[in-house]
């Protein structure tokens, strides 16, 4: 019985939804996306070399709205440093651009994953999710859910020191 | 992209590329240059598109578990077996489900890819592990038999049996100590006229005398 109750226990304290991501400390499934202003496509080699955030989020997920403007923030306030690319999963290209407009998008590039096989390649079950990739083209974390300013600027701190 | 949109391929991209003048020609430059542009357009057709997609999955499954190890299936077989293995595959999203089930537009997408995987070669486990490999073992209904997971298929019947001996060792105590083990003695018919009787009369006789009268007074 003693087992038992221990065993039930550890349960306690732990979100029964979080799943730990098997890609963390791999290297990122590669990608090669149609960018939603139509200026072509882009591939995950062509972030090599700097820290990148890969964002994956939806025009139907309101925690995806708030988060936006901060992720907006994020890349203007880190620079050329590090790389942002969001990727929009299971959406239509005009409402992703109306609500890139109406949060003054163009920060950074957003691609459309049709299909949704780059969201399978990097195991999403739901967005928000975002990936923080460093200079080697590692995955040094993943994060379900939206960012807070603290949090990215955390994350960021993360890759900047990993892989270089 | 659904299957269906897949094996629709572009009507122009044959007829447009014959149709293009010599470039080289004089006064037909800006004519060969929109020619080209339209024959590098029309290279990226839908069905292009969706079929360099689908090389790129292919090409990232490869990576991670191998090349295909069985043969390609098609037809009313490659329904089946797509079918089978989506049963055994978790929807990330109702997780409760499985892809084959489920009406998210995560599981849809996933048995697509279960479909094109098996068409392709791989086989039943490859497909699993493709999927593993970016969601972790979570992401199988059916729990592996080896390793820790092994746990699961094992400890019910062993927790059984445990209990059932359990149940039996206590049954067999609490008849022991209720005396309900060994038989009970044969009933003797008894004679009162018995002179071995005589001495246990006259004790039960002087025992209910002394409950009688506990003082001894009478």
């Amino acid at each position: 019985m003693a087992l038992l109750i221990v065993v039930l226990a550890s349960g306690f304290g732990r979100d029964v939804l979080h799943i730990d991501s098997p890609l963390v400390g791999r290297v990122a499934p590669p990608f090669a996306l149609d960018r939603v202003d139509g200026k072509g496509q882009l591939t995950l080699a062509s972030l090599r070399g700097k820290p990148a955030v890969v964002n994956f989020w939806a025009t139907w997920c309101q925690p995806c709205m708030e988060e936006l403007d901060v992720l907006q923030d994020g890349a203007r306030r880190a620079g050329s440093g590090v790389q942002f690319v969001s990727i929009v999963y299971d959406d239509e290209p005009a409402r992703i651009q109306a609500v890139l407009a109406k949060h003054g998008g163009g920060a950074y590039p957003t691609l459309v994953d049709k299909g949704g096989r780059t969201a399978i390649a990097y195991g999403v079950g739901g967005v928000p999710e975002t990936f923080f990739i460093d200079a080697s083209g590692r995955i040094v974390s993943k994060y379900p859910g939206p960012l807070s300013p603290l949090m990215l600027d955390g994350y960021l701190d993360q890759i900047r020191r990993s892989g270089s | 992209m659904t299957a269906a949109s897949r094996g629709r391929a572009s009507p122009l991209a044959g007829p447009a590329l014959s149709l293009c003048p010599r470039p080289f020609a004089p006064g037909r430059a800006g004519a060969a240059l929109a020619c080209a542009l339209a024959a590098l357009l029309l290279s990226t057709s839908p069905a292009q598109a969706a079929d360099k997609s689908l090389k790129t999955t292919l090409a990232f499954a490869t990576s991670i578990v191998g090349k295909p190890a069985g043969q390609p299936l098609h037809g009313t077989e490659l329904a089946q077996r797509t079918e089978v293995v989506a049963r055994q595959v978790r929807c990330p999203v109702c997780q409760g489900s499985s892809i084959n089930d489920s009406p998210s537009s995560t599981a849809r997408d996933m048995k697509a890819e279960v479909r094109e995987l098996l068409a392709a070669g791989y086989t039943e486990e490859q497909t699993i592990s493709y999927f593993v490999a970016s969601y972790g073992d979570f992401i199988r209904l059916k729990p592996k038999d080896r390793g820790f997971d092994a746990l699961v298929w094992v400890a019910p019947p062993l927790l059984f049996l445990v209990g059932a001996l359990l149940t039996a060792l206590w049954l067999r105590k609490r008849s022991r100590a209720s005396g309900g083990g060994a038989p009970p003695p044969p009933e003797v018919p008894l004679d009162p006229d018995d002179p071995a009787l005589s001495a246990y009369l006259v004790r039960v006789r002087a025992l209910a005398d002394d409950r009688e009268d506990p003082t001894g007074e009478t």
